[in-house]
């Protein structure tokens, strides 16, 4: 380990890697054992409890993004920027399971892979859009990527409200816009919500390392 | 059961392809860094 990466991250890390995925094997073990089939869809029911997660984690990541990229404008210091990278390259991820998961539910639930309703569309959108922000990102080399980057991350925001409320604002929406669960199921959902949030903190923090060893490579050389 | 096994499937496979080029990317940095030093 070098010495810009202080010493208590590389422990800090193992030990985060370890309740991550302790937590998600436990979470799986809880969604195929424990939580009841819903009486309606059957076992396929069992996707929201990695789908809803992934959906949750998605806008948590985008919303790190944008007020790191507020943080790094108010202040110009690189770290924000490092911030804003890894959680938005992260929330990619979790937003790419969002849309593999979702059309595996879509078929068994309403007979399709995809349609064209508010949440499935405003969602496509926003990940076109935050993918976009990476493309710009990496075709940037000088010193303008950092605030280029910025301001993206804080203009793409304004579609998360989109796709919160996208629900409610269109009609014709096949999402719920309030879920009732049973009890059992609830817990199981609320344990895997946890254990997805502990594996976002592990590899946002895995992926800011990233940026922290190319900060230390570019300074040094 | 077979659709949720997929999603579940596919859910820690992205991952995995994730993680470990994450890794790589990394292991290329920090060697790198040394490079430089």
């Amino acid at each position: 380990m070098n010495s810009r990466i202080p010493a208590w991250w590389s422990t800090g890390r193992r030990v985060l890697w370890a309740a991550a995925l302790a937590m998600i094997a436990a979470s799986f073990w809880m969604v195929f054992a424990r939580a009841p089939v819903e009486v309606q869809m059957g076992a396929v029911q069992k996707i929201v409890y990695v789908h809803v997660p992934s959906a949750i984690a998605t806008l948590l990541a985008f919303g790190l993004t944008f007020a790191a990229s507020i943080a790094f404008l108010a202040t110009r210091s690189a770290i924000w920027d490092s911030i804003a990278a890894a959680s938005c390259e992260v929330g990619m991820v979790f937003a790419t399971i969002v849309l593999v998961s979702g059309p595996l539910w879509a078929r068994s639930a309403w007979n399709t892979w995809w349609t064209w309703e508010p949440r499935l569309t405003t969602f496509l959108i926003l990940w076109l859009l935050y993918g976009g922000y990476h493309v710009v990102r990496a075709s940037i080399s000088s010193g303008a990527k950092r605030t280029v980057s910025s301001v993206l991350g804080i203009v793409l925001f304004v579609n998360l409200p989109i796709v919160w409320k996208s629900v409610q604002w269109w009609r014709g929406s096949l999402h719920p816009q309030a879920v009732t669960m049973d009890q059992d199921m609830r817990r199981v959902l609320l344990f895997s919500m946890a254990a997805w949030m502990v594996f976002f903190v592990a590899a946002f923090q895995e992926r800011l390392r990233l940026e922290a060893l190319r900060e230390a490579s570019e300074m040094e050389s | 059961m077979s659709y949720a096994i997929a999603a579940y499937a596919l859910t820690v496979l992205i991952w995995a392809v994730y993680l470990v080029a994450l890794g790589a990317r990394s292991r290329a940095a920090a060697a790198r860094m040394k490079g430089s030093a």
